[in-house]
């Protein structure tokens, strides 16, 4: 199974596993994007905004293997 | 001294005089630059008691060791004075490109005393200082005043002014520069009205020595490539902070209706998103940045046609969802409107918000307001208010003191929803479901401020249900972030592109010459959050743990609606959270620090003024 590569930008990386900018994610199926965080353990809260293969997405989104996703931390306003 | 000009400016405005004198080494050690001599000059300069009105309160100004160097963000400026809102400690800073043009003209600091017979500006040209005629733009809008100012001393001079709100010594006049850059909390704008200050020229050509001129130019175009490469610049620049409207909103956080609750329905039309596709003409960077979050703006419409910087989060936060001003280009109107007379946006969102909810619930009356009404959503309302602030009109003059003075006069029970600390009023978030952003707004050093421990996303990673270890992050972040105010640099390369923070020290030694860790450079940082809660301390009668509460609403309102629902944050929380805090930081329970912590961050020197206060 091809995995999901993720990519995390920004502050909320060290709220990942192991801290890691870019990781691969691997899913025997489609998996939507709220349930890829909650299995890494992360409040999908923390993502402000996703892509996947360069499109905007909701986090309800379905993955498939192979995606790109694009995780971005909120910025700090003002 | 290696990364310092070396030099003080003092000006007298009293009697018109001026001296230059080198920069102590003692305080460059000890307090590094930027927030840090803010912070000692107004222990040392400034007379207890003196009225933040008076000639004996001094507008202090500093850039720091790194600024004016080639590094990404290397251009912010420290203001501070005793701050009129608070009656304690104040500062404020700014960006743009003022700071390290005082750093060329020779200057690590500048003593702003006295007050002058007439409006003037202080015109600085390297060594060449004058105290110019200033009643031409005495009146005159801060961005109109920098046009004009612009005009006669050419573009090569960088200005700092203030608007009519400074003038009529408003207790949230800002300093405006670069046309939409603002130092705009603490109301040290309206200590420069006091002292018939109406802007500052700088212009400088001086260079900075550096302590390893090869390595500070390749830790520089290391930090600069890193900015285009940190994931995140991309996607990150082209909405600046506007960008994270929805996910405010998403986590119910965002403030609407002055504070009533932390939803608004309409943020889909105030957001980052709608900022660009309507408004935005270009972005708009301050002095080496490559990531620039100022978005310059127009909006042209029947009622009238402007040009802003803005609206960044904060702004769209306090106008468009406090004032429930439900359009980008309207928030924008309002935006510019603040600008020009000089009013931070903040705080004059705030104010503004808290005046249409007492008019909602009756406090106001229409017969106060000349037959007018004061409506949520109503830009009108918005801009008239304003006005009426900024030049101390009728209710206006009431309200130019900042919703906790207001408050006292209005009564009715409006204390409970003047949102502010310390009378510094609540920037952009709406904390009763999220401990350590109480928390940060509690206890910062200036009032209900974000800058000091932006906290939000750990509250939400860590359990906005738990407690622990929310008072020691906002105490590591109450020294991380305030660093970068001594250093003088934009935070935003770390907090938005994730600059690693072991880099700071290594630019530091790289233009200082001094080898430092990061863990040294945070130790400077407590030292000085001791100092200003030393210097309130001082300054005012029975401040302490009293001080560090947040409104009424939040301890005893449920939120109403939205995804927080439900959520307030009872006072006993607020006391486990003030408890674990204050015994984090060696303070006493009525938030004092102790004479060994005094000891322990190099302050022996306060301990005569503070112990008598001790219980």
């Amino acid at each position: 199974m091809e995995p999901i590569k993720v990519s995390v930008r920004g502050h909320v990386i060290k709220y990942f596993p192991g801290e890691q900018e870019r990781f691969e994610f691997v899913s025997e199926g489609p998996i939507s994007i709220l349930d890829m965080l909650k299995a890494l353990s992360v409040d999908p809260l923390l993502i402000m905004m996703v892509n996947v293969n360069g499109v905007k997405q909701p986090k309800t989104a379905m993955l498939q293997p192979g995606d790109d996703v694009l995780l971005f931390s909120p910025p700090a306003g003002g | 001294m290696n990364g310092y000009a070396g030099n003080i400016l003092r000006v007298n405005l009293t009697n018109r005089t001026h001296s230059i004198t080198p920069l102590p080494q003692d305080l460059a050690d000890n307090f590094l630059g930027g927030r840090g001599f803010v912070a000692k000059l107004m222990w040392d300069e400034i007379p207890p008691g003196a009225d933040p009105f008076g000639p004996e309160n001094k507008v202090i100004i500093s850039p720091g060791p790194l600024t004016g160097v080639f590094l990404p963000g290397a251009g912010k400026l420290e203001f501070g004075a005793k701050s009129p809102a608070t009656g304690g400690y104040g500062d404020s800073n700014v960006g743009g490109h003022i700071s390290p043009e005082i750093k060329y003209a020779g200057f690590d600091a500048i003593i702003i005393e006295g007050i002058a017979d007439e409006p003037v500006y202080l015109f600085i040209d390297d060594f060449n200082i004058e105290i110019r005629p200033a009643a031409e733009l005495w009146g005159k809008g801060a961005l109109e005043s920098e046009t004009l100012l612009k005009q006669d001393l050419g573009d090569e001079f960088q200005i700092a002014t203030i608007g009519p709100a400074g003038e009529n010594k408003v207790l949230f006049a800002c300093i405006s520069h670069d046309f939409g850059r603002q130092a705009g909390r603490t109301g040290i704008g309206a200590v420069m009205g006091s002292k018939n200050l109406k802007a500052i020229a700088v212009h400088g050509t001086k260079t900075i020595q550096l302590a390893d001129p090869v390595a500070t130019l390749e830790k520089g175009k290391e930090m600069f490539a890193a900015c285009f490469e940190k994931p995140g610049f991309e996607e990150w620049t082209p909405q600046g902070t506007a960008g994270v409207t929805d996910w405010v909103n998403e986590i119910g956080a965002f403030p609407t209706r002055n504070f009533q609750t932390g939803y608004f329905p309409k943020h889909k039309d105030i957001n980052g998103e709608a900022l660009m596709r309507k408004i935005k003409v270009t972005d708009k960077a301050c002095y080496s940045c490559p990531i620039p979050c100022g978005k310059y703006s127009r909006v042209k419409k029947a009622e009238y046609d402007i040009h802003v910087e803005g609206p960044e989060y904060e702004t769209i936060a306090l106008i468009g969802g406090n004032t429930e001003i439900d359009n980008i280009e309207d928030c924008a109107y309002a935006n510019y409107i603040l600008d020009e007379l000089g009013l931070d946006s903040i705080s004059g969102g705030n104010v503004v918000g808290f005046a249409m909810e007492c008019f909602e619930k009756g406090i106001i009356k229409s017969e106060d307001i000349s037959g007018r009404s004061l409506k949520f959503g109503s830009v009108e309302d918005f801009v008239w208010l304003s006005q009426e602030i900024a030049y101390r009109r009728g209710i206006g003059s009431v309200l130019a003191d900042g919703v906790r003075e207001a408050a006292k006069v209005f009564g009715q029970g409006s204390e409970k929803f003047a949102i502010h600390v310390k009378g510094v009023e609540w920037s952009g978030y709406e904390a009763r479901y999220a401990p350590a952003m109480m928390l940060s707004y509690m206890t910062a050093d200036v009032g209900a401020h974000h800058n000091r421990s932006w906290a939000i996303t750990f509250d939400v990673a860590t359990g906005r249900d738990k407690l622990e270890g929310k008072a020691q992050r906002v105490i590591e972040l109450q020294h991380i972030r305030p660093l970068f105010d001594m250093l003088c640099l934009c935070r935003l390369q770390w907090v938005e592109l994730g600059f690693e923070l072991d880099w700071y020290p290594q630019i530091f030694k790289a233009v200082t010459g001094k080898e430092l860790t990061w863990d040294d450079l945070l130790a400077f940082s407590e030292r000085v959050w001791n100092l200003t809660r030393s210097y309130s301390l001082r300054e005012i009668e029975g401040f302490g743990r009293s001080f560090d509460y947040p409104p009424a609403r939040f301890m005893e309102e449920p939120i109403p609606d939205g995804p927080t629902a439900g959520k307030y944050m009872p006072k006993e929380v607020i006391d486990r959270l003030l408890d674990e805090y204050y015994k984090l930081r060696g303070w006493d329970n009525n938030g004092i620090p102790s004479a060994a912590q005094l000891k322990k961050v190099g302050l022996g020197f306060v301990e005569s003024t503070i112990a008598p206060l001790r219980k």
